[in-house]
């Protein structure tokens, strides 16, 4: 290493640190939510009860559920933006947190519920278009991610990728909560977590390419 | 890391040691991996950001040294340079550097590997013995040759995929 390339990074460094604008993460943030918002709201509309809904608990736990996933993964994503932090147990929360809310949702039927409720409570009416929608509202916020995610440094492009998708995914769930007029707790375990993985397997699929730094 | 450019300076050069004896100790020395390192180097100052006081330095700093040579590696393999020319290591090679880069690049996948499957490799290989020649000059059975050379192939194989890349255990 010729030792003038050395003084020229020393110098390039002691100009002040090359840290991405924190300013326009938010922007790009705050944009790429908002288009997920006006597609909800304008392509799929808020649940006509929303006034009704919202004074029932399961309305909000529709939104808690999924939002406890994104700010477990969100603090995933962050380990694996820098180089040398393990990301295992960050990982392992997130399973935690699928495992205890599945437990709660199968209390009724282990607790001696008729199967037809099982049922009904798996499959809802609307288990075809959910995780479609939730992919598709998810979309914009992937795209600012995986921008984003390009400016740190990922050593594990695939899994970085994927828990930056999944992410946007919960996220877009939890805007999705607001059109669905689905209540079974199976069908939030099971359909909005399998469209929180559309976005997730894309972006697993491209962070070799999008990542590679 | 912050601040100071003197002290900023003196990290570089104990950088670039450390980057020279990870990187050599696991290619050798060649002017191909002295742009390795410089490149892992150049990532290191420009990801400088991505350094937080949560990690240790060292541990920070061997992730992207080790993300690099994966890096590498992948890259090759898929230049192609590298598993073509092993069945035409004795025919005379159009081109001599390329040629060369070939030796090369065989003589460090083989440093790689044990003894005994780095011999027969060899012999089997590249010096052109028949199985039974190389039983008799390694004092192996024949199924023994073979094995060696195809659990040799394997590893190297495996060795340039780089999902299955372990610098650590080198």
């Amino acid at each position: 290493m010729n030792p003038s390339l050395l003084d020229q990074l020393a110098l390039a460094a002691a100009k002040g640190p090359m840290h991405p604008s924190p300013l326009r993460a938010y922007t790009w943030v705050l944009l790429s939510i908002t288009g997920a918002l006006l597609f909800m709201l304008f392509g799929l509309g808020i649940r006509p009860d929303v006034s009704n809904a919202s004074t029932s608990g399961v309305f909000w736990i529709k939104l808690a559920f999924p939002l406890t996933l994104s700010a477990l993964t969100l603090q995933a994503v962050k380990r694996v933006a820098h180089p040398g932090a393990t990301v295992g147990g960050s990982v392992i929360l997130i399973v935690i947190a699928v495992v205890a809310f599945w437990t709660v949702a199968l209390v009724p039927t282990f607790g001696g519920a008729p199967a037809s409720l099982f049922q009904q409570d798996f499959w809802g009416r609307t288990w075809r278009e959910g995780p479609l929608y939730i992919g598709v509202i998810s979309l914009p916020m992937l795209g600012a991610a995986m921008w984003l995610l390009r400016n740190w440094g990922p050593v594990s492009v695939r899994l970085a990728g994927g828990l930056a998708g999944f992410v946007c995914g919960t996220l877009a769930a939890a805007i999705y909560a607001l059109h669905c007029q689905e209540s079974g707790f199976l069908f939030l375990g099971t359909w909005y977590l399998i469209g929180a993985l559309i976005p997730a397997a894309i972006g697993a699929a491209l962070g070799p390419s999008v990542l590679k730094w | 890391m912050s601040g100071d450019v003197t002290a900023y300076r003196s990290f570089l050069e104990q950088l670039t040691d450390l980057l020279k004896s990870y990187f050599r100790k696991r290619f050798g020395d060649s002017s191909e991996v002295d742009d390795l390192i410089q490149e892992a180097m150049l990532a290191i100052h420009h990801r400088r950001h991505t350094f937080s006081n949560q990690v240790p330095i060292t541990a920070w700093i061997h992730a992207i040294a080790r993300y690099k040579c994966a890096d590498w590696l992948r890259e090759k393999k898929r230049h192609a340079l590298l598993f073509e020319p092993l069945g035409e290591i004795d025919a005379p090679a159009a081109d001599p550097i390329a040629a060369w880069q070939a030796k090369w690049d065989i003589r460090r996948l083989l440093a790689t590997l044990p003894a005994k499957q780095r011999q027969a490799i060899e012999y089997v290989k590249l010096y052109g013995f028949s199985v039974a020649e190389a039983a008799i000059a390694m004092g192996m059975t024949e199924g023994a040759i073979k094995i060696s050379v195809h659990r040799g192939l394997k590893a190297m194989g495996h060795l340039l995929s780089g999902d299955h890349f372990e610098p650590e255990s080198a």
